[in-house]
């Protein structure tokens, strides 16, 4: 079981733009593209990714999209104007990306964020905490079909786990890249840009 | 060949040949005859439909005419210009001949759906265009009749079809991202085709097709402004957020106005349901929705109607940033 645990001001789980993306890198990983040497990582026996507010400010909007590897799998940090280009999602996740993390957008938890667009169409997971945390995935992964597992709080603060597992056998019933027709898309119109 | 194989091949053979009989001679007897005048159109504002409509089998092709014939009815009253259908319209007719198929009570084999749909389907698929050819013709609206399975040298396609306010084939459109269960019944993708739909910047693909962005971004490209999207979901229960995945997230990235037409019923065991809409990007919707108009029920029939700013679209178009230089220039290079 993976998790992501959500930091925020008690009592309310709220963020605001000033927030931003922090991970930790695991000590073996190597130093992941753009980021300082605190980038994304696990937390060894506990693997978490960490949203805090100002306590760290490791990723340079210029330096997205990045891609670094977390808990075993490519996690893509990206910033909020790439969600405007769907082009740049399927990229990221054709290279292998499971995860994708918005560094610098309150990514709304419902069906009108940028982000789940890119989760839904790229069978990925995402991370939302906006109005309140939760992980975003592909509505096959949720029982009541949203695509949106909210975070809870038994003790401490608010967590949301997952197993990769799940979002394997996702892909594998509903089966989405290996229909694509790239042949289409360069005869039409990649090729054509 | 084997025996069993034989005797289903004469059996489905007899069965396309009642079918054919029954549907010729229920529209001769009730085909429309007088074109229905029209005013102009208003260019830069079309009115256009979506229609939701209940795809369960039909004992008499009659009663699939009559509710066809009304639904036009309330188009040309609502002064449209365009019309949108959902998938597998022809597939009720086929049950005219469901009293003579073998009752089974577990689903048949795919490759018994093959065969069966091999044989029948060009049957419903040619009747069902030329009725709509004919109600498009009469009644003066540019119509996406929906799509249809059919079969071309023995490899089935399903696709849809765009009819002149004149009654004249502009595309036949397959679908290009099949949803498993039609590639174990041995349907083929199709090619993306060119339609010339005259007045309107107007492009029909089909259902699952919107599931892929790289739809939208092809038909704009080639010069699309509306994207007709027949459907038909195989979901008994209804999702707004599964729903949201389609047509609706694709013209927020893409921004075109999205026309979805909707199958719902029962049709040889699967569950259908779905909401015809008109779509845009949700900055050129007052509610700041994207949703311009949609059925409130996803089991029913009906018909929901807007009119697209054509101009405020393309206004918007304009606005609309570039994709950034990076690494995924080479994004389809593994493509033939």
């Amino acid at each position: 079981m993976s998790t992501a645990q959500f930091w925020s001001q008690a009592p309310a789980p709220r963020c605001t733009a000033g927030d931003w993306i922090m991970a930790r890198r695991a000590p073996s990983a190597g130093a992941p593209w753009g980021l300082p040497s605190r980038g994304l990582a696990a937390t060894p026996g506990s693997p978490a990714l960490w949203i805090k507010e100002k306590e760290w400010r490791p990723i340079l909007v210029t330096a997205l999209p990045c891609v670094v590897e977390w808990d075993g799998v490519r996690v893509a940090v990206i910033a909020d104007d790439h969600l405007q280009f769907p082009e740049i999602g399927r990229y990221l996740a054709g290279g292998g990306a499971k995860l994708f993390v918005v560094a610098d957008e309150r990514p709304r938890t419902d069906y009108r964020s940028g982000l789940w667009r890119e989760v839904q169409q790229n069978q990925v997971l995402g991370l939302s905490w906006y109005p309140c945390p939760s992980l975003l995935v592909p509505c096959e992964m949720d029982p009541h079909g949203t695509g949106i597992l909210p975070a809870a709080a038994s003790a401490g603060p608010l967590r949301v786990g997952w197993t990769w597992q799940d979002l394997a056998d996702v892909r594998s019933r509903h089966p989405i890249w290996p229909r694509m027709r790239p042949d289409l898309y360069q005869r039409h119109w990649w090729g054509r840009t | 060949m084997k025996p069993g194989r034989w005797a289903q091949s004469h059996y489905l053979q007899f069965l396309a040949g009642r079918l054919g009989r029954v549907l010729d001679s229920s529209w001769r007897s009730w085909c429309p005859s007088t074109p229905s005048p029209r005013g102009p159109a208003d260019i830069s504002r079309p009115r256009i439909g979506a229609v939701q409509f209940r795809l369960s089998p039909v004992e008499s092709a009659d009663v699939w005419h009559s509710r066809l014939a009304a639904i036009f009815q309330r188009a040309v009253e609502a002064h449209l210009d365009i019309l949108v259908f959902p998938e597998d319209m022809p597939m009720p007719l086929l049950g005219v001949v469901r009293r003579w198929l073998p009752p089974s009570r577990s689903p048949p084999h795919p490759a018994q759906v093959k065969a069966f749909l091999t044989v029948l389907s060009p049957i419903a698929y040619r009747h069902w265009r030329m009725v709509m050819q004919s109600l498009a013709g009469h009644f003066g609206i540019l119509t996406v009749a929906g799509s249809g399975m059919t079969a071309q040298g023995g490899i089935l396609y399903n696709q849809a079809v765009v009819i002149s306010a004149g009654g004249e084939i502009i595309a036949e459109q397959p679908k290009m991202h099949l949803f498993a269960f039609e590639q174990d019944w041995g349907v083929e993708p199709g090619p993306l085709t060119r339609q010339d739909a005259g007045s309107w910047p107007l492009y029909a693909v089909v259902c699952n097709d919107a599931t892929y962005y790289e739809t939208f971004r092809m038909v704009r490209h080639l010069g699309a402004d509306l994207v007709a999207v027949p459907i038909a979901d195989p979901e008994p229960q209804y999702s707004e957020n599964k729903a949201r995945r389609g047509t609706w997230a694709r013209v927020q990235e893409t921004p075109v106005c999205g026309i979805v037409g909707a199958g719902t019923g029962l049709l040889f065991g699967f569950a259908l349901a779905g909401k015809a809409g008109i779509y845009l990007p949700a900055e050129l919707t007052a509610d700041g929705s994207g949703v311009l108009a949609e059925s409130l029920d996803a089991y029913g029939e009906g018909l929901v109607t807007a009119t697209v700013d054509l101009e405020a679209l393309h206004d918007f178009q304009g606005t609309r940033l570039h994709l950034p230089p990076g690494p995924w220039h080479n994004l389809y290079q593994s493509a033939p």
